[in-house]
Formats: C-alpha cells, sequence, structure tokens
C-alpha cells in the first residue's frame, strides 16, 4: 500500500519536472531539450556569446539581498501609515522596543 | 520486505530525479544575465548608417547601476564591426550613445546623450520611461517588452526574431 503511493508521488514528481519546464520555454520549444551547464558565477561576457533563446531559459539569482530589503520595508510602512509621527520625533516618541513591538504586532495588517 | 524495498526504491528514484532536474536549471546571477541581454538586443537592432562611421558602439550607464560591472566586461566586443565601450551616461555627448541603459534614477538623463539611441529600461525604473526595451524579473527568468514606436523615434528597427521573443510588443 505504501509502496503503491510512493510509487505514484514518485511518477507524479516526474510529470511534474519533465512537463512544468517545457510549458515555461514555449517562447523556445525547439531549445527546451538543451542542457545547461552554467555557473552562478558565469560573467556576462560569455553569457553574452549565448543565444538569446538560451539566455531566456537561464534562471535568476538576485544580486538584491531581498531579506535585506523587507525589514525596512516594513519599517517604513509601519511608521508612515501605522504610526504617524513616531519616526518624526515629538511626544510620540517612543523607544526602539517599543517599535519593534509596534511594528510586529501590526504587521499583519497589511 | 518486498514492500520495504519496492518503496525505498521509488524515494531513490523520485529523489535522483529531483537532483538531476534541479541541476538542468542553471542559475546566474541577474545583472550578468540582464547585460547579455543588452548585448542580444544590439546585434539584433538594424542601426543608422552613421553607427558605420563611428570608430567605438558607444553604450551609456550611470556606474551607480548595478548592472555597470557587467557591462563593462563587454567592452571590446564586436557590435556592426565596433567595439563595445562602456560610457558614464554623465560624461557622454549629444548623441554619442548608441544604447542608453536606464536604472533607478536615470530616465532624465537619457533625453541628450541617448539622442538616437536605443534606449533599454533596466527593469528598475519608476513609471514612465524612454525607453524602447524595458527587461522584466518574472519567475525568476528575464523577459522583455518592447515599444517599436519609441524606437522608431530614433530610428531604430528590430529584428523579427527579437520581436518574436519579446513578452509584449507595443
Amino acid at each position: 500500500m505504501v509502496s503503491s503511493l510512493l510509487g505514484r508521488a514518485a511518477l507524479a514528481l516526474v510529470l511534474c519536472l519533465v512537463t512544468v519546464p517545457a510549458l515555461a520555454v514555449d517562447v523556445a520549444p525547439a531549445a527546451a531539450s538543451e542542457s545547461l551547464d552554467m555557473s552562478p558565477d558565469m560573467d556576462s561576457a560569455t553569457l553574452a556569446d549565448l543565444p538569446l533563446e538560451t539566455l531566456m531559459r537561464v534562471a535568476v539569482t538576485s544580486s538584491v539581498s531581498q531579506a535585506a530589503l523587507a525589514p525596512a520595508l516594513s519599517e517604513v510602512y509601519a511608521l508612515r501609515y501605522l504610526a504617524p509621527g513616531v519616526d518624526q520625533g515629538g511626544p510620540q516618541e517612543v523607544g526602539s522596543t517599543q517599535r519593534i513591538a509596534l511594528i510586529t504586532k501590526q504587521a499583519g495588517g497589511f | 520486505m518486498a514492500q520495504r524495498k519496492r518503496s525505498r526504491t521509488a524515494i531513490a528514484l523520485g529523489s535522483g530525479l529531483l537532483v538531476a532536474s534541479a541541476l538542468c536549471f542553471a542559475q546566474v546571477q541577474d545583472v550578468a544575465l540582464k547585460a547579455a541581454y543588452i548585448y542580444n538586443f544590439a546585434l539584433f537592432t538594424t542601426w543608422p548608417q552613421d553607427v558605420a562611421s563611428a570608430t567605438r558602439f558607444d553604450v551609456c550607464a550611470t556606474p551607480d547601476t548595478p548592472l555597470w560591472d557587467s557591462l563593462e566586461k563587454l567592452n571590446g566586443k564586436a557590435v556592426e564591426g565596433r567595439p563595445w565601450t562602456l560610457v558614464d551616461l554623465a560624461l557622454a555627448n549629444p548623441g554619442q550613445c548608441r544604447i542608453v541603459v536606464l536604472s533607478g534614477a536615470a530616465p532624465l538623463h537619457a533625453t541628450e546623450a541617448g539622442m538616437s539611441a536605443l534606449v533599454i529600461d533596466d527593469g528598475s525604473v519608476l513609471g514612465p520611461s524612454a525607453a524602447s526595451i524595458t527587461l522584466v524579473n518574472e519567475h525568476e527568468h528575464i523577459r522583455f517588452d518592447v515599444d517599436t514606436r519609441k524606437a522608431s523615434f530614433s530610428g531604430l528597427t528590430f529584428s523579427s526574431k527579437l520581436l518574436r521573443l519579446a513578452r509584449n510588443v507595443s
């Protein structure tokens, strides 16, 4: 029973892995069967020699850390829209611990 | 016993295929890939006659763009028989640039040095820009939109192959 389920799961995985990439490159079906042998460190000069169809199949990693951007963005939203005045000093100023608590508490609301 | 053996085989098969599939998906830095795209765009563009009389193929960008280093690595590669040369957009003369790469807050600078240039938005420009080609990050892949009207204002036309590969053509 377990073996049968695992077998079906493996078959589904195989079908998924084969069909999804094939559909994803519908703009260049002829190139879909080509295999790519690329290093993440491959530079632009090397990549530039490849055909455009091949470049379109290459997945990218962002050069900007999204993890580094996310907290800053959350803080901006929290301060500007949820607690106006907190970042401008004055009577509503709160300590950093309270600001973090405020952001954490209200972050789920947007 | 036999069932357990089959389970192990199925798991091993699934895992093997998963690893094999992952290896098929190459990943590179987006800046390097975007620079390679831009070089390819240059090859698929029909340039005005005066390009042939120039000694260099000047590509202009601002040094603070994330693409700068990747664009610089293309220096010397041939476009229309002329060497690709990266130039600081702020130091370029009017009409000098063949390609202008817009990034972030650069769009206002594109008008003078980029007259009759192929203007490309690297995907980070906010709001409307003068770009004929806009690079787009989509599902971890780079795609591009082409605005043929803006290109025609600069006297440029694109090959049918480039238009066929574009995500959107307007």
